[in-house]
Order: structure tokens, then C-alpha cells, then sequence
């Protein structure tokens, strides 16, 4: 149901993208190349692990800082495609940038907003999403590519927080504050912990939660449709 | 705007991949290309990967654990975590193996191509993946050889800006050209070709004192021919190097080309507190007392070492050459109190000194061998002597030995033709008892005196062996005696009462018997080296053991050696006395294994030394 309402969304976004004056050619494609099918079955599926660091929670309120993403063919987290992008921009200020070890050098050293959101684009045609917790980051992506592009960005995405969720609620587990956090999910899957903390390094866990989960499901792995929420 | 050029960090995963083995051994950026071509994938609890399986490549074990099994099901081998396998190469060397996951497993997948490449492209690398069943005891004494200054090798540390003069200067020429530059040191060279070296100090003692012309030419006054090594030798070997022959300047070559130059303050720089000093000042000591309150740093040294990762054979190899040092004082000091030798001899060490593979709680094994010539009246100057160097050696902490395999016995106190008689004697009518007492002496090495004296002996003792083998068979038999402590069911044999309750004896159990094996083999093959891992080397070239089993051996070894060093450094932080026991409960999951290997090595071992030696015999 959910990717059915997508498509639609997505095809609206694609006509009124359409008339934009000065058209993007990485958005056309995003627009234009399908995703995969519900009925597919996951590791058949082109996935892209995704993951934002920003300042403060509300989008109209943060900034993007930095954007990692790596690709999952065929249920392998592929390395060859990951990215770790710094935002460059002037105006970042305050504690978040402390908290995420970024430092003015770094920044100094990062890309225009407009230029990551056109990498992150290519990288995203033809496949679908993996967040953990998909409501932050989606919400500052949609804000930044309706600023930047005037586009509706429109991405049917799994949330390994949401599966976790929807997993422990199955086996009527009480779930304790903290429950649900990348870090302690992973353990529940034996994955190691990663000792940094930047937006690559948490996509590639989050991709690696997303494996765990669909391994865990069934012997087949589950369906496209299954994951996504 | 170019977003590939920023590349990705990956930089968890690289250093993860850093601290696995082979990986340690590829540079930094061959790592961070390599990391790209990563696949990672999951799996879960019984995943089983054959033949089947179709993508070939190197899976490293994240985190999970892995089960190799054979054709039949038996157990190959159990990996954890930062462990590797090649399936489709174990297949080759092994039709039917199959891994399967015992826990859920991260896994990291390098495809076979660029896996492939990197075996092509690094000789190390490729080295890890040959003789694939041993691999845990290669891992362990590999990665046990972390940065220890000691063993960081010369160009690390090496003066790059030779100060060199053509053979055809004077030595006004050479003197203004190292007074300009400052340096108390030049290489005289032809065609690129170092001929020879001048110091500050010939300039003093040859030029100055001598009152030479300084037209003279430069090859007047060179040391020629200077002794040198490569770059790729140890600070260690060029420690002892500089030591054993007084040198203060030390030319690293690449063939006859010289590369650079080493000198004794570059050392002292790189380690201020090196025991290697010891030997030095020892040489000037003056009395036994002396030499023991030298000595009273050496158990910490012995404990900075095991710390910074020194391998075991080079801190034995250390701690020998001080006891041969202490051991050539004592001698010095016995004649000058006892007046010069009236004939020519041969002090000896058998047993651990003799292999150079000593630790800290070594007791004296020692002999002389005195030249032909000598006649009745002659003798108690020896009986004398080896007294005062015996009390000596126990005064420093050589104890006494319980077997009296000592100079002041008058059995281990021959002339060369009544010590060839002697050995005529043990290989021709012996007991098991006897062969047991007398197999230490076939360890035999030279400490001071004239070394020919000993050669004749051990080159004597080297045809008995090989001409009999019922002697061989009765070593054999001795060697046979003392058996790896591992049960059927692979658990630990340890001790059940006593003192050593629970725990087992390293020296016993594990190093005496390849020590004893190796020792076998090499006289049985008229081998004259007597250090464990040489003999090791050298059946291997000599075709007399196959180069898998002399590795393993070796590794083994080294791997025991490595233990018995951790667990004395720990017993000198505790002030505990020294012992050889180990309880196997008290040491980690890896290197409970790891022993467990090693002495599953031992344990084959000795099967051959059985088949060969003991054929038909029982």
C-alpha cells in the first residue's frame, strides 16, 4: 500500500518537476527510473543505506552537516559505493558540531548542500531507502531538496528502527528506553559495535541492521513490500 | 564539482582489516583500496558454504565464529573473530571442505579477483595463505613481533647522507671535507663501491699519532673492507654487531652499495637502557660481585621486552650472549689471578647456552676440553680455574648444575682425544639412563678459548651419531619420554598434586621435546648448528624434513618460547619466583588454543620420530 501511494506521489512530483525552469538532469533520472517492485524479493532488490548528521531535530530549525550512503546489492553491503559527504556551509555553529567531532577545518573542507543532494540523487536511481529512524532524516531531505530544487522528494525507504519495533512488538517483548537505538539493535544481532560516529560509518550499520533483520525473517529473506513501512 | 574525489573514510573498517592477519602486513594505502572492493553480508547460525557456493573469494569473520570441516565432518579448524578462510583454496588442497557458521556472522567478503591481485602483489601476503592448516600458531608468533624498538629494522633509524670521499683523496682532503660537515665519519668509495671507512678516531691514531703526512693518500689509513649490514637488519643485530667487534660507526649497504650509516649514538638514542650495554661494561668488570650487581637489571629488561613484543628467540639470544659475556670475564679474571693457560683449551656450553636459547632461571652446563698437549703436572691449573668460574657463575645466578654437567667435574674435564674416546664410549654401550645424561652434551658450542678444540670434538661426536643408529634409536626413545600434555579428548594433562597443582610444565612438556627432536634429527643428518630454529632451517634445505613440517615446528616453538617469556616477565612484576609452569586455565581462550596447537604439533611430531627412528625396534 505504502509504495502504491508513493508511485503516485512520485508521478506528481515527476510532472510538476517537469515544468522547473532550469531542470536538474541527476532529478529527471531519480524521477524517471522505477523503483523495484513490492513483490520482489528482498536481496533482489537495489537498496541505499542512508544516514544524516544535522544540527537540532526539527528540519526548519537544523542544517544538514554531513551525508553518508552505501548501496546493498544482492543483500551485500557493497563498500565500492559508499560516500561521506561534508556540507559545506558558513553558518554552522553550536554544540551539534561538537557532538559529531566535526571541527571548522572540516567543514571548510565540505561541498555545497545543492552538490551532495545531486550525488545522493544518482546514487539513489532505481533504488529504494534503508533509515534507522526514517522521520528525522527524511524530513531534512525533503526541506533541502524542496529549497534547493523545488523538487517533491518522494522515497519509499525501510526504517530498521520501525522493523525492530514491529519485530519486538511480534515477540511481546517490553521494549526499555534505549531499545531501539542503532547500537542496541545490532547487539541483538550479534553485530560488533562501531566505535565512530559519523554519518558513514552509522549507514553502513544501519545497513548491516538491515541484512541482519531480513536474514532473520526467513530462510527466502522477506519481501520488498515487507520492509518497507 | 568532483563528489568521488572526496573519498570515504571506511576508515572503522580499515583499521579493523589492519589488525588482522596477513592484512598487518600491506601498507596503509593498499589497505584503504582494497577495503572498497569489500563486500560485507550476514548470515546466520548454520549457513553452510561448499563447493556451491558460488562466489570465490576471501571471507573474513567479522564478528561470529566459523567451522571448518572436512570430507568426513572432522574438525579442521574453529575461526573467530578478525580470522580468514579461502574457501574454493581449501577445497583444492582439500576436496570437500566445508565452512559453516556456528554463531550469526558479519562477514567481509573480498571478491577472488582483487583477493587474487593483492596475493600477487605482496609476497607476505601470499606467504599467510600457503600451508593453510598451521595458520593459527603462524598468526600468533607473527602478530606476537609488534614495535619493539629492538626489532624495528636499521633504515628506520640509519643516517641517509653519506659523507663520502673517492679512494684517490688525501687525507688533508678528508679531513676538511668531515670538518665541514661535521661528522666524525666517511666512507672511502670507488665507483659507488664502499672499499672502506675512516672515523675521527683513525684520523687520531693513524694520521695524528702515527705522524703521517697528510698528503698521504685516504687508503692508508682506512679501516678496509668495514664490517656492514643491510637494511632490512634489525637495531638488535646491529647492536650486537657494533658490540662484539667495538665498532662505533656501522655502514648499512644494499649489495656493495652503501646506503647508509649507523652509529652508536643513534642507538643509545633509540634505547637508552639497552641490555646490550651490559655486555660492554661487563668486559670490565672486575670481580664475581661486580658482575652480579650488573646483572640486577636484567629481569626488568627481560620484562620491558616481553612488553614491547620482542619474539622470544631474540631476547634468548640476548640473554645467552650475556651469559657467554659473564661467563668469558670470569675465565679472564681466572687467569689473571691464576696466571696464564699452560696449554691451549677450550671452554664449553652444552645444553641452552649452547643453542643461545636461555631465559632468566638457566643453571650452568659447562665443560673443557683441553688441548693433547697437556701434560699431568699441567692439569690442576684447569681444576682450579673451572672452580673459580664455577663458583662464579653460581655467584651470579647460573646455579650450580644438578647433573653435574660441569668443568669442575673430572669427567667433562678431557683432552680432545680422551673426550673423542669418551663419545666413542656413549654411542657404542649405553643405557636409557645414560643416553638421557648424555644427550644435553651434544649441544656444544665454543664460549672462550680456542674453538678448533671444540669443532674436533663435535665434529667427532656428529659421525658416532650418524654411523649408529642404534644410538639414534636410543635419543629416540629419550626423546619419545617426555610427551605433550594433551588428552584424547584434546583437554590439558596438568599436574594433580603438589606445588604445580593444575598446572603444566612448559619447559617439560613442550620446548624440551621439540628441542630433543630437532636435536635427533640434526645429528642424524651431521647437521653442526646447534640452535633449535638454525637446525630447523637447515634439515629443511637439506631436504632431511619437508619445509611444512619444519615451519610447524619452528612455529611451535617459537610460540612456546613466546609463552614461557610472558610468564616469567609476569612472574618478575609479581616477584614470584621464576618457574616454568603455566596453568592453562589462567591464559587466554586464543592462546589456550594456540598452546593446544602447539603441542598437537609435538604430538605428531614425535609419530615420526617413532616411525623413523624406532622402526623394527619394538
Amino acid at each position: 500500500m505504502g509504495l502504491f501511494l508513493d508511485r503516485l506521489r512520485h508521478r506528481r512530483a515527476w510532472r510538476r518537476y517537469q515544468r522547473h525552469p532550469q531542470p536538474q538532469p541527476q532529478l529527471e533520472k531519480l524521477l524517471q527510473v522505477p523503483w523495484p517492485q513490492g513483490n520482489t524479493l528482498w536481496d533482489q532488490a537495489s537498496w541505499l543505506a542512508i544516514d544524516l548528521e544535522t544540527t537540532g531535530l526539527e528540519p526548519q530549525e537544523g542544517y544538514i552537516i554531513s551525508i553518508g550512503w552505501v548501496a546493498i546489492e544482492e543483500g551485500r553491503v557493497k563498500l565500492e559505493s559508499a560516500r561521506h559527504l561534508l556540507i559545506d556551509s558558513a553558518n554552522l555553529v553550536g554544540d551539534s558540531a561538537t557532538i559529531h567531532h566535526i571541527r571548522d577545518r572540516d567543514l571548510a573542507a565540505g561541498v555545497p548542500l545543492a552538490d551532495a543532494l545531486l550525488a545522493l540523487a544518482s546514487a539513489l536511481t532505481g533504488r529504494l531507502a534503508i533509515m534507522h529512524h526514517k522521520p528525522l532524516d527524511e524530513g531534512f531531505l525533503k526541506l533541502a531538496f524542496q529549497e534547493q530544487f523545488g523538487l517533491d522528494w518522494v522515497q519509499p525507504a525501510a526504517d530498521t528502527l520501525a522493523l525492530e519495533r514491529r519485530r519486538m512488538a511480534r515477540r511481546e517483548a517490553g521494549i526499555h528506553q534505549g531499545a531501539l537505538r542503532l547500537g542496541s539493535c545490532r547487539r541483538r544481532y550479534r553485530l560488533p559495535d562501531y566505535p565512530a560516529h559519523n554519518a558513514l560509518d552509522d549507514a553502513i550499520a544501519c545497513a548491516e541492521l538491515f541484512i541482519a533483520q531480513a536474514r532473520h525473517v526467513s530462510a527466502a529473506g522477506p519481501r520488498v513490500s515487507q520492509c518497507l513501512s | 564539482m568532483n563528489t568521488q574525489s572526496l573519498s570515504p573514510e571506511l576508515s572503522a573498517i580499515v583499521d579493523f582489516i589492519r589488525q588482522t592477519l596477513p592484512f598487518s602486513a600491506l601498507p596503509d594505502t593498499e589497505l584503504h583500496d582494497l577495503v572498497r572492493s569489500i563486500e560485507i553480508t550476514y548470515y546466520r547460525n548454520g549457513q553452510v558454504f561448499d563447493d556451491r557456493t558460488r562466489e570465490q573469494g576471501l571471507r573474513i569473520v567479522r564478528s561470529g565464529a566459523v567451522e571448518l570441516r572436512g570430507q568426513d565432518g572432522d574438525l579442521l579448524d574453529r575461526l573467530g573473530e578478525g580470522e580468514n578462510f579461502n574457501l574454493h583454496g581449501l577445497i583444492a588442497a582439500d576436496p570437500g571442505v566445508r565452512a559453516i557458521l556456528i554463531e550469526d556472522s558479519l562477514l567481509y567478503f573480498l571478491p577472488q579477483a582483487e583477493y587474487q591481485e593483492l596475493r600477487k602483489r605482496h609476497r607476505d601476503f601470499d606467504r599467510f595463505f600457503n600451508g593453510q592448516r598451521s595458520r593459527r600458531l603462524f598468526r600468533a608468533t607473527r602478530s606476537m613481533v609488534s614495535n619493539g624498538t629492538m626489532t624495528r629494522p636499521v633504515r628506520t633509524l640509519m643516517t641517509r647522507d653519506l659523507v663520502s670521499i673517492h679512494s684517490s683523496a688525501t687525507i688533508r682532503e678528508l679531513a676538511q671535507l668531515m670538518s665541514e660537515q661535521r661528522v666524525s665519519s666517511a666512507l672511502v668509495l670507488e665507483e659507488e663501491r664502499l672499499l672502506g671507512i675512516i672515523t675521527d678516531r683513525d684520523l687520531r691514531t693513524r694520521v695524528l699519532a702515527a705522524g703521517l703526512d697528510g698528503n698521504a693518500g685516504v687508503q692508508e689509513i682506512m679501516t678496509p673492507e668495514p664490517i656492514s649490514l643491510g637494511e632490512s637488519a634489525t637495531l638488535f643485530d646491529a647492536m650486537l654487531l657494533m658490540t662484539q667487534h667495538g665498532l662505533h660507526h656501522l655502514p648499512v649497504v644494499e649489495g656493495q652499495q652503501p646506503v647508509g650509516i649507523l652509529t652508536t649514538s643513534d642507538l643509545i638514542v633509540a634505547r637508552q637502557d639497552d641490555p646490550v650495554y651490559i655486555v660492554q661494561r661487563l668486559s670490565r668488570a672486575t670481580s664475581a660481585g661486580e658482575i652480579h650487581q650488573m646483572l640486577e637489571d636484567v629481569p626488568r629488561f627481560l620484562m620491558h621486552w616481553s612488553d614491547d613484543g620482542v619474539p622470544a628467540d631474540q631476547v634468548s639470544h640476548v640473554l645467552t650472549a650475556i651469559s657467554d659475556a659473564v661467563t668469558r670475564r670470569l675465565i679472564v679474571l681466572a687467569e689473571d689471578t691464576l696466571g696464564p693457560a699452560p696449554v691451549p683449551y677450550c671452554w664449553v656450553g652444552f645444553g641452552s647456552q649452547a643453542r643461545g636459547e636461555q631465559l632468566l632461571n638457566a643453571d650452568q652446563d659447562n665443560a673443557l676440553i683441553i688441548s693433547d698437549e697437556a701434560t699431568a703436572q699441567q692439569l690442576p691449573w684447569f681444576e682450579a680455574m673451572a672452580k673459580q668460574v664455577s663458583d662464579g657463575l653460581d655467584l651470579c645466578g647460573y646455579v650450580y648444575c644438578k647433573g653435574n654437567i660441569m668443568a669442575t667435574n673430572p669427567d667433562l674435564r678431557r683432552s680432545v682425544s680422551e673426550w673423542q674416546a669418551a663419545v666413542d664410549r656413549w654411542t657404542t654401550s649405553f643405557t636409557p639412563r645414560h643416553v638421557m645424561e648424555v644427550s644435553i652434551v651434544f649441544d656444544i658450542r665454543a664460549i672462550h678459548g680456542d674453538p678448533q678444540l671444540a669443532t674436533q670434538v663435535q665434529q667427532h661426536m656428529l659421525r658416532r651419531v650418524q654411523a649408529s643408529s642404534i644410538f639414534q634409536a636410543a635419543l629416540a626413545g629419550n626423546v619419545l619420554g617426555d610427551t605433550p600434555p594433551i588428552g584424547i579428548f584434546r583437554r590439558f594433562v596438568v599436574e594433580h598434586n603438589g606445588q604445580h597443582k593444575d598446572t603444566l610444565n612448559l619447559k617439560k612438556r613442550g620446548l624440551l621435546p621439540i628441542v630433543e627432536m630437532v636435536r635427533l634429527h640434526a645429528l642424524a643428518a651431521g647437521i653442526s648448528s646447534v640452535n633449535t630454529l638454525e637446525r630447523l632451517q637447515e634439515l629443511a634445505r637439506s631436504k632431511r624434513m619437508t619445509r611444512y613440517d619444519s615451519r610447524n615446528l619452528a612455529d611451535a616453538l617459537r610460540f612456546l618460547m613466546q609463552v614461557r617469556l610472558q610468564i616469567q616477565a609476569a612472574q618478575i612484576r609479581e616477584s614470584k619466583p621464576l618457574s616454568n609452569h603455566v596453568n592453562p586455565r589462567e591464559l587466554p581462550k586464543l592462546a589456550r588454543e594456540q598452546l593446544r596447537d602447539a603441542f598437537k604439533i609435538v604430538d605428531n611430531a614425535q609419530r615420526s620420530v617413532r616411525l623413523t627412528y624406532l622402526q623394527g625396534m619394538r
